[in-house]
Order: structure tokens, then sequence, then C-alpha cells
């Protein structure tokens, strides 16, 4: 499927909202290297994982209000939503496998 | 998954990478093996000394040290080293994906954040403590923050963060800040900067998330409100993968022979900032990558793996005095 981009306006619906589906999420900024170096990685796994799960991206500048409701303090962070429920988070570059075994545990 | 090559590089910074081009251009079969690409060095902001090139963006000069690898054959994997073993003359590099086998092993994985070591930090990290300022500063916008370090990188910290930060307390455990005048007088100038020396952190304090510190001044414990943590105390050398495998010096550094970069295990050697070369300069890692991958094609030559060519890699596609004859 292909990649999403998320924001304060469609985050009730297409992350929260999705039904039976795992919900990537990569918080990031474009004033963040790490983020940068995240950034293509995301892309692999949403081709990678094709239909089993959403991935996509918010940029934290852009929708404030969604990266405050999770407390995000740290950038990148990858989140897994399911049901409308986060299920993991983790905080720092993550590699394509990692994240790839993460979102299949919840497919 | 399983494969045998020439030589596995372990780590894609400057050194991995330059060494992954050398070896590659040697004729060896590469496998680069790294958590990311680019290390410290793609997080850097703007790399104003690398030669040839006036100024460039870190992460974007390491995309062309990449990308130039590549070029030449060099395999790049995106995995965690989890351990490296040598049984007779073949090495074995296990990951969270796989194990990879080779006759010689280049360790080039760089140096990570230095961390405080106290109770709560691990904990916190993403919920309050961070390692990068210019990452999260943003995220904290009219909240208190305490950066503990008192060099260049706490400095420069502290005045990002008093940016976004209602304020901003800079602890060191020295009697003064150490680091460039200029930088101290920026910051003694911000109305939100407070500075505090010879102050030992404790703990990091909070139930979900960071609520304060707990310190050490004048040999009383004190308590600091903040809702965030910076740690910039410098970088060090994470032994995990290399206890018991190579002989490492007193600051967990790999020892290596200046000449060679061999250590004290046939096969196995190490380059740029986990050695004991003292420069951490991208530069001085790129042409430590370079010396081990030549030194790596020596050696298998020594053990009769590779035919000995003799070409000198001079650079160009093709050695001309090769054509000739």
């Amino acid at each position: 499927m292909a990649e999403m981009t998320f924001t304060d306006q469609n985050f009730q619906t297409d992350v929260l909202g999705a039904k039976d589906k795992p919900v990537l999420v990569d918080f990031w900024a474009v004033w963040c290297t790490p983020c940068k170096v995240q950034g293509p990685i995301i892309d692999e796994v949403a081709k990678d994982i094709g239909d089993a799960a959403i991935v996509g991206k918010l940029e934290v500048d852009e929708s404030p209000m969604t990266a405050q409701k999770f407390n995000i303090l740290s950038i990148p962070t990858l989140a897994i939503f399911k049901n409308g429920e986060m299920v993991w988070q983790g905080v720092g570059v993550h590699q394509k496998q990692a994240i790839l075994d993460e979102l299949k545990k919840h497919v | 998954m399983s494969t045998n090559v020439d030589v596995i590089i372990v780590g894609a910074g400057p050194a991995g990478l330059v060494a992954a081009l050398y070896a590659s251009r040697r004729g060896l079969s590469t496998l680069v093996i790294s958590q990311d690409i680019g290390g410290q060095a793609a997080t850097t902001g703007t790399i104003e000394n690398y030669p040839g090139v006036d100024t460039i963006d870190g992460l974007a000069l390491m995309m062309h040290f990449k990308r130039q690898a590549e070029t030449y054959g060099a395999k790049i994997l995106l995995e965690e080293v989890t351990s490296v073993a040598k049984h007779d003359d073949e090495f074995s590099i296990q990951t969270h994906v796989g194990t990879y086998t080779s006759s010689a092993v280049i360790l080039a994985q760089g140096l990570t954040h230095r961390h405080l070591n106290v109770p709560g930090e691990e904990k916190f990290i993403g919920r309050g403590v961070s390692y990068c300022a210019t990452c999260d500063a943003p995220l904290f916008q009219g909240k208190r923050v305490v950066v503990v370090g008192g060099g260049n990188s706490a400095m420069d910290a502290a005045l990002v963060l008093s940016k976004y930060a209602s304020d901003v307390t800079i602890v060191t455990v020295n009697e003064e800040f150490r680091g460039e005048r200029v930088l101290i007088d920026r910051m003694q100038a911000m109305p939100n900067i407070t500075s505090l020396t010879q102050g030992t952190m404790k703990s990091v304090d909070g139930e979900d998330a960071v609520s304060g510190v707990t310190y050490l001044h004048d040999d009383q414990t004190k308590s600091l409100p903040v809702d965030g943590v910076f740690v910039e105390i410098g970088y060090t050398v994470n032994p995990g993968l290399m206890k018991d495998v190579v002989a490492l010096d007193g600051r967990n550094q790999i020892i290596v022979d200046p000449a060679t970069n061999g250590t004290d295990v046939p096969g196995l050697f190490a380059a740029g900032d986990v050695t004991t070369i003292a420069q951490k300069q991208v530069v001085i890692s790129a042409g430590e990558g370079a010396k081990a991958a030549l030194a790596v094609d020596q050696y298998l030559q020594r053990l009769g793996r590779k035919p000995r060519s003799g070409i000198t890699d001079w650079g160009i596609s093709a050695p001309l005095h090769h054509q000739a004859t």
C-alpha cells in the first residue's frame, strides 16, 4: 500500500480509526538529521509489508497536537497503533528488519 | 541466512564506507553490516573541513561515500551485529537476522553517546531523556529542561534549547565550563539559562515521563523539577561487541597497529573512532578505512586466498601500466 502522510486532521480517522490492520507511524521533523536516516527505511518497510499494514509519516512541526497527545519527546519515534491503541513505541533509528518484525506481531 | 565473503566490515560511517570502497576496488567480496549509514558524521549538521568540499551536509557526504562504495560491488546490510567470533581462519558474524562468515573483518562501528549511568536514565529515553538537542529541542516548547555536560556540545545544546524551553539549567561536574569562550559568553548572556558547576547527577526521576532530576552539589542532595534531560557528555566506545574478542585499551578502544590497522587477532582489523587512533575526524577515519582495507588485501594474499595481483589502486578505473603489458 502506498505510504501515507498523517496529520492532526487525519490522524483520528486514518490511524486511530483503522480497523484490524496495524498502523506504523514515523514521527519526524525536517530539522532532525537522524530522521533523514530513518525516512528511507520506512519507505522500504512500506514496500515490503504490502497490504498487511498501513505505513505513514507524521511531521511533528506540522501536526503538533498529535505529537503532544502521545507525548513524543524524541524523534525519530516510531509507533504502531492497532484498533485505536498504541501497541508499540520505539525511539531512535530502527532497522528495516526490526520494524518488520514488530509490525508482523500485530498483523 | 548464511553468506560467505572475503571481508565483513562492521559499521558504515566514514571508516567503514571507505574501507568498503577500497576493499571492493581490490576485487574482494565485501559486505558492510551496520545499524545505520554515516554514523556520527550523518547526524552532524554541516561539515566544513572535508578536503575538496567547501561545505556539505553530513548526511549528504555520507550518502556520496555509500554510493561510491556500492558502485564497486560492496553490499550494505542494515542489521545490528550481535557477536563476532573466530574459528580457525574463519570469522563468524552474528546479527539478529542471520550469520555471515568471512576470511577477514574490519571493525569500524565508531562511538556512541556516553550515558550518565544513573537510575532512571534508560527508562526515560524518549520520555524526557534525550541525546540529540537539535532533534528534540523544539518538542520542549515552554518546558523546563536540564543539560548535563560542560563542553562545547553541552553549551550548544543549552543555546539551542533556550530558544524553545522556558528555563534551561546546564550542570557540569567540573569546576568550570570547558569550551570556546564565545559559547560561554553567549550562554551567560541568555536570561533563561542558569549554569551550575560541580554538580553530579544522581538520578532521573518521574512516573510515566521525566518530572525532575536529583543531583549532588556542595555535599547536599538537591532536586530540580524538569520535563527534559539532555545528556551531552561526549562519546564513548560501546565495548559489548568486542569484549573477550580483541584487545582494548583502558577506554575500551581497540588497540591497533598504526601501520596496518591490525589488532591482536590475525585477520581482525579496525579503523576509525573505535580505535586507539586519537583524532576523531571524518578525513582521518576515511584514511584509516582505506589503510585497513589494503591491509586486509595483503593479509588475504598471505593466506593464499587471492592471487597476488601486484596492482596498486591508483584511483583510476584501469591501471595504465597494467594495460600496457
